[in-house]
């Protein structure tokens, strides 16, 4: 049993996946069907390609013309629509066409107006989901499963890695992990959490088995009159949302949930910073002063 | 529970729906449907001459022909709930055993019907798999066959548990089933007409992962039997004069069985073995051990080949006898091979072939049994078929 | 006797058994490790040796048929 590695770029970002295999021909045999994995999950599901499953129903909007979906797709709607209703609407599928609105690399804010013609776009209340037909009822609303898919396709790929007999590995697409198992001596992956205002880690846990996601206000931001304005929108207002974390990391069974988790605990820290504290996820929360808080077991932090 | 922990159980809920966590498990609703279709002949071979009785002109040697089509549905017909469809007709044509008589030096030998005898038989089975949580699951069965002189209506119930942790699980199964019997030509022969055959099974099972690698299941089974169980087609030698009188057996049977698995998958070598025992015993003191070893070995990654070999052993009923010298007080006679005491091997090699939807298979058998009785069958049998998964 | 094999046959199986963690059982999930990978396969032979030898399964409802010979 030896240990290999591979990095490829998919999904907007890096991916990496840890493995130990009896033979390098074997791990590659695996690496190979990983990355036809993500390719094929980017394929159906990017916005940004107009034969995905997202363009034909977003091209749709509007139209009069219903678009069913496959199971897969069905199920990954049905998971939004559950991340709908229980984040109080904060996250919402529908909201992608703020980035309309906001340019991030302009510095500078969205005009009144252009938020006032974008918000009725917004919704995810307004679209007809009966399982397993979709219909954007309105001209130029769209769908966008950015926020999640990433996580699911590294749920999948681990599951998918069990399958075929792996006992010991990680996945991580983008900084969304799911480990496989852990070491072949019984020792967890360590992970690095990253700094939100700085290249580098902020700490390091200890993690075994299941998904870990961090949610930053980093990703994408700009900052205008020396106010840090975030990609983390609120769907209702359509205004930025001023978190009370620059980072929420969760560590739960999938990556799916801990991802969701992450994000909605962002989206929820404005108005209830306490939000994450309750809902049974272990978690790992860095404040704007970079003060680390949480159960979940760090190792060290890093200046 | 409270408020936020609801959005953990309804996210972790959906997100199962999408098979992100435990994929993996002992049982459970898969989403995929799959057909399947087998073809099956299998000869039996002739009566060797040595074994033969030619006193009846009319009688041969050519034992059974049967082809066999058998087709599968399973899918799921609601988040809950499985359903299986399983149908099979099967046509058949040759001469039966019909007693055994002596030589004049004494030696058995077997005397057949004619050669005139065919028969389709058809059955259909229904039953629903209704997971009521992740550990548990109830299971309804329905079962029908019939062909020219024999029809059969079974029901069956079944519950099975497993831990939380998915390590082990128990099933409980009950069935019943009635036969009726209308021998062909029952005016001609005298045999019996509008025969009931009863039966109820009670069967107990416990399975468990072991290790990473080990899988054993075992399970007990009863199962009670009433009212017509001879064979109508089968007579036995009573007496010196040579006469016959029908194959008559008790009117009741207790069967008790006990069977246990091994599922053992051996990393370095890409395969599994399959081991398989039951040991059987009924109220008629027949007696029989069975073995099966299987090597399910991946020649790669599509190519997969299956040798099997299985060794059975019965020790033979308390009434039966090859003739009987004089009348029995009890009034049981017969010399049906299959009550009879012997050992049977048989060799089974099977290629599977897997493609992106499913697998295609072909299977040859050869069958060998090995006793004092002259009537014992060999027999060699070949199948093709595929099971094709889609969404 | 028939007893004590079962009970025996039960405590092998309980004996460390419990550290099978989710993420080891991917060999145990190979279809050629199901109890019974072509049920097909299995409900013909079960009806064939039926046919030809005193013994039975556990499950009454084999579908019945005496005639094979």
């Amino acid at each position: 049993m030896t240990y290999h590695e591979a990095a490829f770029k998919a999904m907007g970002s890096l991916c990496e996946v840890k493995l130990y295999a009896p033979t390098k021909q074997m791990a590659n045999v695996l690496i190979q069907g990983v990355v036809s994995q993500v390719e094929h999950l980017e394929k159906k599901y990017s916005r940004f390609r107009a034969d995905s499953v997202i363009s034909e129903i977003n091209l749709l909007a509007g139209t009069g013309t219903t678009k069913a979906v496959d199971k897969e797709t069905e199920k990954l709607l049905n998971y939004a629509h559950q991340l709908f209703l229980h984040s109080d609407g904060l996250f919402d599928i529908t909201s992608g066409v703020l980035r309309l609105a906001w340019d991030f690399q302009s510095n500078r804010l969205p005009l009144k107006e252009t938020l006032t013609e974008t918000l009725p776009l917004i919704g995810w209340h307004q679209v007809l989901w009966h399982p397993p037909e979709i219909y954007l009822p309105k001209p130029n609303m769209e769908i966008d499963l950015g926020g999640f898919v990433k996580e699911y396709a590294a749920d999948l790929i681990a599951e998918a890695l069990i399958n075929k007999g792996v006992e010991h590995g990680l996945v991580n697409l983008g900084g969304d992990l799911r480990i496989v198992g852990p070491h072949p001596d019984g020792s967890p992956w360590v992970v690095g959490v990253q700094h939100p205002r700085i290249h580098g880690a902020i700490a390091k846990v200890e993690i075994e088995q299941g998904g870990f996601a961090t949610s930053g206000d980093y990703e994408r931001f700009m900052l205008v009159d020396g106010k840090r304005y975030s990609h983390l929108l609120n769907p209702k207002t359509g205004f930025s949302i001023q978190p009370t974390f620059s980072s929420v990391s969760v560590h739960a069974a999938s990556c799916l949930v801990a991802g969701s988790f992450s994000t909605i605990a962002l989206l929820k820290s404005e108005i209830d910073q306490c939000w994450i504290d309750r809902s049974g996820v272990s978690y790992l929360k860095v404040d704007q002063q970079m003060c680390l808080s949480g159960p979940l077991a760090m190792l060290g932090v890093e200046a | 529970m409270g408020e936020k922990c609801k959005a953990l159980a309804a996210l972790t809920a959906a997100a199962m729906e999408l098979g992100v966590v435990g994929s993996v498990r002992a049982s459970g609703l898969e989403d995929t449907k799959r057909v399947s279709y087998k073809y099956t002949q299998y000869r039996e071979a002739d009566l060797p001459v040595s074994k033969f009785h030619t006193e009846n002109r009319l009688s041969s040697r050519s034992r059974y022909e049967i082809d066999i089509h058998q087709f599968l549905y399973q899918g799921p017909i609601s988040r809950s709930t499985e359903l299986k469809v399983s149908a099979s007709t099967e046509t058949m044509s040759g001469a039966s055993p019909w007693y055994v008589a002596r030589s004049s030096e004494g030696i058995p030998l077997q005397v057949m019907s004619g050669a005139t005898i065919s028969d389709s038989r058809t059955d259909l089975e229904l039953a629903l798999r209704n997971y009521t949580t992740a550990t548990r699951e109830y299971i309804y069965s329905f079962s029908y066959s019939t062909e020219n002189d024999y029809s059969s209506l079974g029901l069956g119930y079944g519950f099975s548990k497993s831990s939380e942790n998915q390590l082990h699980t128990i099933d409980l199964m009950a069935n019943g089933a009635i036969d009726q019997v209308d021998a062909t030509e029952a005016d001609v022969y005298d045999r019996k007409d509008g025969e009931i055959k009863r039966s109820i099974g009670l069967s107990f099972g416990f399975s468990s992962i072991i290790h990473q690698n080990l899988l054993m299941s075992s399970s007990i089974n009863y199962v009670l039997y009433s009212g017509y169980l001879s064979d109508p087609y089968k007579l036995a030698e009573v007496g010196e004069e040579g006469d016959t009188l029908p194959d008559s057996r008790p009117d009741n049977k207790n069967q008790f069985s006990w069977e246990l698995s091994a599922r053992r998958y051996l990393p370095t070598r890409d395969s599994a073995l399959h081991l398989d025992y039951r040991f059987y015993q009924n109220s008629w003191e027949v007696e029989s051990h069975t073995f099966e070893l299987g090597w399910y070995f991946n020649l790669t990654s599509n190519w997969q080949i299956v040798p099997k070999v299985r060794y059975y052993s019965q020790t033979n009923a308390a009434f039966y006898q090859l003739f009987y010298t004089s009348t029995r007080a009890d009034g049981y006679y017969s010399s049906d091979y299959r009550l009879s005491e012997f050992d049977a091997v048989s060799f089974k090699l099977k290629v599977n072939r897997k493609v992106d939807f499913g697998v295609f298979n072909i299977a040859l058998e050869q069958y060998n049994s090995d006793g004092s009785h002259p009537g014992l069958v060999e027999f060699n049998r070949l199948s093709v078929g595929f099971a094709l998964e889609f969404e | 006797m028939q007893l004590k094999c079962m009970l025996l046959c039960v405590l092998v199986f309980t004996i460390g058994c419990e550290s099978v963690k989710p993420w080891q059982r991917g060999n145990l999930a190979r279809p050629e490790m199901s109890f019974a990978p072509d049920p097909l396969e299995r409900a013909l032979d079960e009806h064939i040796y039926f046919s030809k030898e005193a013994s039975s399964s556990g499950s009454a409802i084999s579908g019945g048929g005496c005639g094979c010979n």
